[in-house]
């Protein structure tokens, strides 16, 4: 297994009509071949814009501010190359091929007047010298990966005339022309239905196994992180709150949010039992102006401890096993389990 | 934006509008800040200034005829018949203004009526006065213009009128656009399934809402009529003197271009400076208004 | 009225509009969006209608809330055929049906304070009421949601996702309707806030006896609600079951599918689900015989011959299969 992209103590902030707001704080994580990370959490928790920060996409400063480091380790002989600070033609050649990206609603990302086939060709050809013929070649073979049915005819067809669906399998075509080492996923099936969705993330898995590429899969959905991360990342006012496996994120989760979160979603195998109310975590996402002290999810935690909770941040401590939390109460809440 | 973080409202102090989002973003636009003063000092001259001067607009001095701006008293000179000519200019732009914001709101009204009724209903009503719009914007203006103000009486009123009449159908296709994708919005729905009247749909739910794009579309209408209050008078069917316009104290001036050019230049001036200002309030206004991260 | 009766009843009832195609129209071809459907809604009881996107379960709850005029079949809500009924009757009847919407953001008038957009309902059908009874009757809804009354004089924009779906839910049970059709009403919030939401519902239900028609494409939500689900895809119901028996038997290739492709955080075998191929079929040009054959695992010759009925496989449990043979997976995994 070899790294192939470090995010270390990365910073985001923005400035918005005179004021500054940090939306990413110290967050850390690395890539692995092969495997996939899910950055898992609600609107406004920062797992987007960590994303958009890879991909060297948010506005200029001074409308954003970003701190830390973010390495794309070389694969065959290159050297590491820090991102961050990278000039915009250099990164530019990178976004696509070695890294690429697809969002949840792939009709915004394709041009509406022209064909995919055309799209592809032009993603091809804007980063390698090949012929034209050569890159509508490519085009088929890449259609024919993503399980698009008569791949020569589809070529000429346009975004408008096919399904959700098909319309990210086009997308997924177009981020993997290059063989790109990390394939970064923005919600790709939120938008989708549940069938299509699995269809989706079954072709992704698929696809990871044969070309052995990093995700970074971004959600909001437990149910589809269980179903793809190796890794998962629980984020929350801009920061990692818990990270580790994801069966043990998953089945024994530590931060009173992520127990939060995974109670609060209704679940089929108790569909019609009439078991009364869901738990919730009362209140609202903090503003990233006006963080609470302390512990940023402090009022609203169920485990919640005055003196404590609400004095300094606490730090992100490993659980064991690279189960990573950031409570302070960790401890309790796990025995208070076992018990 | 993100749904579920804190509103803004709980986490800023409550906003006064004068420094909400739109009145913010109109005064960092500075073309339209130099036309709202401009208008302004245009306004306060013409109401207040033929008081602060020593000659009345009817008054006439044979000998001090053609007097060139800045004689003697004659701040801006004297016409043909010795009359001052800051005086006439002052009462004319009480007139000429006049009739444009008049027919502004008399065009806006109507305007907005017709395009609300055509976006709202759609189907065959919509298209029948849309249609009826198209027709009446094919028609050209100023020809319609002369031909109405050649059969009917040409007071100030009348020209209101008849500018009204003509103008309407770019604020009725704008409004009629709006609606039509209005229209679409749960929040229509809602109403119907509350049991809401039509009546109440157009006006209290759709018609607020157009409010943005009605507001800079009559700004600009004041000056499109401005303007053609002062060509149709130019052309001397319009105000009719001893009443000044711009427009008519234009037509007087040509026969005297080359001895008295001033004649010209001053109402010239004038009807520039206030249809430019009006046309910056209204870009500023689009600016300020037209976001649409305000409606959300 | 009698307490047995169901509330709403609809008898074979269908939905084509018409494609309009080219400049001058000239082609009859229809999208039926609802094709035919028969179903009852029992008092104080939620009905679940699930499917995915293009299956015709929203124009369904639109046709049930009176907002298309069905191309045929009937509509019955508490005995009275809608399609005869007279103004006066069709007033009080609109009075008695309200409806919940996806969209926080564009169900409510963003130029209109809370208190009048719940005062609205009031102006129409009780017009007696003053000014300051529909402000008080406005802010009592509000506390009943879960707002604080003093939020009365603020407008949408100053309100969360989850705080706006509160008021469109208010504004629903200012007239103190019987019946609530609503229409995706989570799909668009946190999943924090989205349990907040389902408890106020589920309390709102329990307190004012109200009967819903509960619309979403997620299987879950839709257990967690209901007391029956009705699965639609293209336009028909394919089963209808009390929902344990749904999930935990489901009858219906479609709806086993569904279950085992809806994403659950306990970790289940992945090999073990079931992929359906491509996508749902145009609702202009459905298959013949079952809508479902093109994309059932277990479809035989016989399907494409006419379309299935609707069976009774259990207590209430009603399918629309031909194969009898079937053991499908339960939402279980079992």
């Amino acid at each position: 297994m070899s790294r192939v992209l470090s995010v270390e103590n990365l910073g985001i902030g923005f400035r918005s009509e005179g004021q500054d707001f940090t939306v990413v704080r110290d967050v850390s994580f690395s890539l692995e071949a092969g495997q996939t990370l899910a950055l898992v959490g609600e609107s406004g928790s920062g797992k987007s814009v960590t994303s958009l920060g890879i991909m060297g996409l948010l506005p200029p400063p001074p409308q954003s501010r970003t701190t830390g480091r973010i390495v794309l380790h070389g694969g065959d002989g290159d050297g590491d190359i820090e991102l961050l600070g990278l000039p915009e033609s250099r990164m530019r050649r990178l976004r696509g091929d070695r890294i690429a990206m697809i969002f949840q609603e792939p009709l915004t990302s394709l041009n509406p007047v022209h064909t995919i086939g055309d799209q592809i060709v032009e993603a091809i050809r804007s980063h390698r010298r090949v012929s034209r013929a050569k890159a509508r070649t490519r085009a088929v073979e890449l259609l024919e990966q993503v399980g698009i049915p008569d791949p020569q005819e589809r070529l000429g067809t346009y975004p408008h005339e096919l399904s959700g669906g098909m319309r990210q399998r086009i997308m997924i075509a177009i981020a993997l022309a290059l063989e790109p080492d990390i394939l970064i996923a923005d919600e790709p099936t939120t938008a989708l239905d549940v069938t299509v969705q699995a269809q989706i993330l079954d072709l992704l898995r698929r696809l990871q196994k044969d070309t052995g590429m990093a995700m970074l899969f971004i959600t909001h959905d437990f149910g589809v992180v269980a179903d793809i991360a190796d890794r998962t990342i629980v984020m929350y006012a801009g920061q990692t709150v818990e990270e580790g496996r994801t069966e043990t994120v998953l089945s024994d989760p530590l931060m009173p949010y992520t127990i939060g979160l995974m109670n609060a979603v209704p679940r089929l195998e108790t569909a019609g039992l009439k078991l009364g109310d869901l738990k919730t975590i009362e209140g609202f996402v903090p503003d990233p102006a006006a963080l609470p002290q302390g512990c940023s999810f402090h009022p609203r935690c169920a485990y919640m401890q005055e003196g404590l909770c609400d004095t300094s941040p606490p730090s992100i401590e490993d659980a064991g096993g690279g189960h990573m939390v950031r409570c302070k109460r960790w401890r309790q809440i796990g025995e208070g389990r076992e018990t | 934006m993100s749904m579920n973080t804190a509103p803004p409202a709980m986490a800023a102090k409550e906003r006064r509008w004068i420094t909400s989002r739109p009145v913010r973003r109109f005064v960092r636009h500075r073309l339209a800040i130099a036309g709202l003063v401009m208008i302004s000092a245009i306004a306060l001259l013409c109401v207040v200034g033929p008081w602060m001067l020593p000659h009345g607009m009817l008054d006439i001095h044979i000998r001090d005829r053609f007097s060139p701006p800045g004689s003697e008293t004659y701040l801006l000179g004297t016409d043909a018949m010795g009359r001052d000519l800051a005086a006439r200019l002052f009462m004319a732009g009480r007139v000429s203004l006049m009739v444009g914001i008049a027919a502004m709101v008399l065009s806006t009204f109507l305007g907005a009526v017709i395009g609300l009724v055509a976006g709202y209903f759609g189907k065959v009503i919509g298209t029948v006065l849309m249609r009826f719009t198209d027709a009446v914007l094919c028609f050209p203006q100023i020809f319609l213009l002369l031909v109405l103000a050649a059969f009917l009486e040409p007071n100030a009123l009348m020209i209101t009128i008849i500018i009204a009449l003509t103008s309407w159908m770019e604020i009725a296709r704008i409004v009629s656009a709006e609606i039509r994708s209005l229209r679409e919005r749960d929040f229509v729905t809602a109403a119907r399934v509350s049991g809401a009247s039509h009546t109440w749909i157009m006006f209290r739910e759709l018609l607020p809402n157009t409010i943005g794009p009605i507001i800079v579309a009559a700004t600009l209408t004041v000056a499109r009529a401005i303007l053609i209050e002062a060509y149709v008078s130019f052309l001397g069917y319009g105000i009719q003197p001893p009443l000044p316009s711009w427009g008519n104290m234009l037509n007087n001036a040509q026969q005297f271009l080359d001895t008295a050019p001033w004649l010209a230049i001053v109402p010239g001036v004038a009807i520039t400076l206030a249809v430019t200002s009006f046309n910056f309030i209204g870009d500023g206004l689009r600016d300020a208004l037209d976001a649409r991260s305000d409606l959300q | 009225m009698t307490a047995d009766t169901p509330l709403i009843e609809t008898i074979e009832l269908k939905q084509h509009f018409p494609l309009r195609r080219g400049l001058f129209g000239g082609s009859n071809l229809v999208v039926r969006a609802v094709d035919g459907i028969t179903i009852d809604i029992g008092r104080r009881s939620v009905l679940g209608l699930v499917g995915e996107s293009g299956s015709g379960k929203s124009t369904f709850g639109r046709a049930v809330m009176g907002l298309e005029t069905p191309t045929s079949g009937s509509l019955k809500f508490d005995g009275l055929d809608i399609a005869r009924a007279g103004s006066e009757e069709m007033k009080a009847v609109r009075r008695r049906m309200q409806m919940v919407f996806q969209d926080p953001f564009s169900s409510l008038n963003p130029r209109m304070s809370v208190a009048n957009t719940l005062s609205v309902p009031l102006r129409f059908h009780e017009p007696g009421l003053s000014r300051q009874a529909r402000r008080d009757r406005a802010g009592e809804m509000l506390e009943t949601v879960g707002l604080p009354a003093r939020y009365i004089d603020r407008f949408p924009h100053e309100f969360s996702g989850g705080q706006r779906q509160r008021i469109g839910i208010a504004r629903a049970l200012m007239v103190r309707p019987d019946f609530i059709m609503a229409d995706e009403v989570v799909s668009a919030l946190d999943v924090s806030v989205q349990a907040q939401v389902l408890n106020l519902f589920a309390k709102l239900q329990r307190e004012m006896q109200l009967t819903m028609l509960f619309i979403t494409h997620d299987l879950a939500v839709v257990g967690h609600v209901s007391d029956h689900v009705a699965v639609m895809y293209l336009g028909r119901i394919v089963e209808i079951a009390p929902t344990r028996a749904l999930f935990s038997e489901p009858h219906h290739p479609y709806t086993e599918a569904l279950l085992s492709a809806a994403p659950t955080p306990e970790a289940r075998d992945r090999k073990k689900r079931i992929v359906l191929e491509g996508d749902i079929p145009s609702a202009v040009n459905p298959p013949s015989g079952c809508p479902f054959r093109t994309r059932c695992p277990y479809a035989l010759d016989a399907c494409a011959e006419g379309v299935p009925v609707l069976r009774e496989v259990g207590p209430g449990h009603r399918a629309a299969c031909i194969r009898d043979d079937l053991m499908l997976a339960a939402a279980t995994g079992t």
